[in-house]
């Protein structure tokens, strides 16, 4: 029987190579299926090895981060550092597959490495084994290089999570690189803030000392766009990431809030110059402004589709309460989304396919339940509820691989910034803050 | 006469009496009649309802998230990040012998004889050897210089012949396990007959080094249209499966590929 199937995929191969022949360098063909049991990843992460002093407090902190990225990414099972060998293998040579791939520890997968850190330089050599492969164990080796401090260990500590991601988790880049962009406030005033994907070094992005909102960063990290309290009312303001200041936006008249970026580099907003709060759509530097809603009662909080860039959801007050609409970029083919309710902030998923909004859906006083983070299908309407019970929960933000979610609970001074996976679990405070802003890569 | 009128109104007043009970009963039943008839319908909290359903298990499968492990139950330590480690099996000690015990001798039974099996060789493509260099004068009217085309042909051919499942699933074992996760991941079986069980429809594909699926083609029916087109769909769902390794030098793999419901 087995003979009898290799024969015949070897004739099928056979034919592929004729038909192939002459417009193809090489090929390889794999053949495999369905019901073969897929599950989380399980893989080890085990101690870098590193010579005492300099190293050791560095080595410590690359350990710690790199387990907690690949925790966080949500496709691996990350084995229990107490179920795992204590051998801190520096090499290829030195790690032992059987040991980190049988009995209790039993990991797919293992990680390791060396930490050298001499004169202000570290180096890692990293490498993953596939702990069940023993004639090609290696699925990745790398070195990586960088001055010697805590920061630097914890940059290179992402860089190697992120390629792990990449190889091993189904070809979605992952997002340990990416940055978190919140309001803090604090000492009456409201800043631009920005921090790490996992809460780690938050540091001040503007110093304008008035009130800094909803900041959203350009496709390209190049830029910040912000909503800002000056003596001429609310203006869409512009900070330059690369410059480390200020940049010009047109000003607009009447009231501007709650930017949003195109995938292409456009800038939607709500102005209400008309004396109505409506959707505008403008270049990055303000100009061209054109209107693209145009009804009775308040348009707000506008987010553009980043997989095609033809589309937006956005909030509109045109029936009463606030609710979820989509439209095309133009302002056409305009479509109710929620039924009912209170619905705030909106967020489109990288794929397209979702949109994470902020809905109290049974509004109105003695209703049960509150403000929670829900996800819908665009497609089909249909939602699942993300948060309950952690209070009042509004502006989620998408990380680019579409796995995870952002959003603030509670608001102002007393405001926190939660991340979570995309189907609800795994939700944990990052730092204080609020309206928050995944950057795109 | 009085006992008369007596007896008229205490007949009257025991008609009165009567009448408002049975009054009072109308009213009651109607009350309780029309909550029950207007709330017979609908169903009690916690019931199972249809309305309820807006949560979908399609909806949260495609999210680029893995299936959840499911705790075990028979676990105390049951928890949302269950860990699959197996018990660590205790070797086997055998009993000591006895130390009268005379062991018994085994019967010894003649090797089997078996026919030799034909064996199936690979079709081999004979590669032909490039022209011997002859010392004739390259320059003037000649037929210009020619790449030997038929060796690279050749041994593309025979590479592709050789290279099956063996070489590229040994050597990066890891990018099709990570693959196959991906494909059930994204398929999608809620659409499938319910005859679709048990069958296996067989696909070939290509993943061109950015780890982009395409040229997705049916070889071998199921003969079940639905279990056809979600496993067709399945594949085109797919952006990307990851780049294909570093290490390996071809500009793409080719997979044959089956899906098979769970029976």
């Amino acid at each position: 029987m087995l003979v009898m199937r290799i024969f015949k995929w070897w004739r099928w191969s056979a034919v592929l190579a004729v038909t192939a022949v002459g417009s193809v360098r090489a090929q390889d063909t794999v053949f495999t299926g369905t019901n073969k049991g897929a599950d989380r990843v399980r893989i080890a992460a085990a101690g870098f090895h590193a010579e005492v002093g300099e190293a050791a407090p560095l080595k410590q902190t690359f350990d710690s981060v790199l387990e907690s990225d690949l925790k966080n990414a949500g496709v691996f099972d990350v084995v229990a550092k107490s179920m795992q060998p204590q051998a801190e293998p520096a090499g290829p040579k030195q790690v032992d597959l059987a040991a980190w791939g049988g009995g209790a520890t039993a990991a797919a997968y293992v990680a390791f490495g060396s930490f050298t850190a001499q004169g202000g330089k570290a180096a890692v050599n990293a490498y993953v084994f596939d702990t069940h492969n023993a004639q090609y164990p290696q699925v990745i080796g790398k070195q990586y290089t960088d001055v010697a401090d805590d920061a630097a260990a914890r940059m290179m500590a992402h860089r190697f999570a992120d390629e792990i991601i990449l190889r091993l988790g189904g070809g979605v880049a992952g997002i340990a690189e990416t940055k978190i962009y919140y309001v803090h406030a604090g000492g009456g005033v409201k800043e631009i803030w920005a921090m790490d994907y996992d809460g780690a070094n938050p540091h001040a992005v503007t110093r304008l000392g008035g009130i800094a909102l909803s900041p959203r960063v350009s496709p390209d990290n190049s830029r910040v766009a912000f909503a800002s309290l000056d003596k001429y009312g609310f203006q869409i303001k512009m900070y330059s990431l690369l410059l480390g200041r200020m940049v010009s936006f047109a000003p607009q008249a009447g009231t501007n809030i709650a930017p949003a970026w195109s995938p292409g580099g456009q800038l939607a907003w709500s102005s209400s110059k008309s004396g109505d709060p409506e959707i505008y759509v403008a270049d990055a530097s303000g100009n061209g402004a054109h209107r693209v809603t145009n009804y009775k009662g308040p348009d707000v909080s506008p987010s553009w589709n980043p997989k095609t860039g033809s589309q937006m959801a956005w909030i509109s007050g045109r029936t009463g309460l606030p609710q979820m609409y989509t439209m095309d970029a133009d302002g056409a083919n305009v479509q109710r989304m929620t039924d009912g309710g209170y619905a705030t902030s909106v967020s489109w998923s990288p794929n397209g396919q979702f949109l994470a909004f902020a809905w109290n859906r049974k509004y109105g006083p003695g209703a049960p339940g509150g403000q929670d983070i829900y996800v819908m299908d665009v497609a089909s309407k249909k939602w699942i509820q993300l948060t309950n019970g952690l209070g009042q929960c509004d502006f989620p933000t998408w990380s680019p691989d579409g796995r995870h979610v952002a959003f603030a609970v509670g608001s102002g001074a007393r405001g926190q910034v939660w991340t979570m996976l995309a189907d609800g679990t795994g939700k944990h405070k990052l730092a204080g803050g609020d309206m928050p802003n995944w950057s795109f890569k | 006469m009085v006992s008369e009128r007596m007896k008229v109104r205490t007949t009257r007043g025991a008609r009165d009496v009567a009448a408002a009970v049975v009054l009072h009963a109308i009213v009651l039943g109607g009350i309780f009649g029309a909550g029950w008839l207007d709330h017979r319908h609908e169903a009690n909290w916690g019931d199972l309802q249809a309305q309820a359903g807006a949560v979908q298990a399609t909806m949260v499968s495609s999210l680029p998230l893995p299936p959840r492990v499911k705790p075990r139950e028979d676990s105390v330590l049951a928890s949302e990040t269950p860990s699959v480690a197996p018990p660590v099996k205790k070797a086997a000690v055998e009993p000591p012998p006895e130390p009268r015990a005379v062991p018994v001798p085994e019967k010894r039974t003649p090797p089997k004889k078996v026919a030799p099996q034909p064996t199936y060789a690979p079709p081999k493509v004979a590669s032909e050897p490039p022209p011997k260099p002859t010392n004739r004068v390259t320059s003037g009217q000649t037929s210009g210089v020619r790449i030997a085309m038929q060796a690279v042909k050749n041994s593309v051919g025979t590479s592709a012949i050789n290279v099956t499942d063996q070489s590229f699933g040994d050597r990066f074992g890891y990018y099709v396990r990570a693959m196959n996760a991906k494909i059930s991941q994204q398929w999608l079986t809620q659409s499938l007959d319910a005859n679709a069980q048990g069958r296996r429809v067989y696909l070939t594909f290509r993943i061109d080094r950015e780890g982009v699926p395409g040229d997705v083609r049916i070889v071998q029916s199921s003969g079940d249209r639905t279990l056809d087109q979600s496993a067709v769909r399945a594949l085109e769902r797919i952006d990307t499966l990851g780049p294909l390794p570093d290490a390996y030098s071809g500009s793409y793999i080719t997979v044959q590929y089956y899906f098979e419901p769970q029976g």
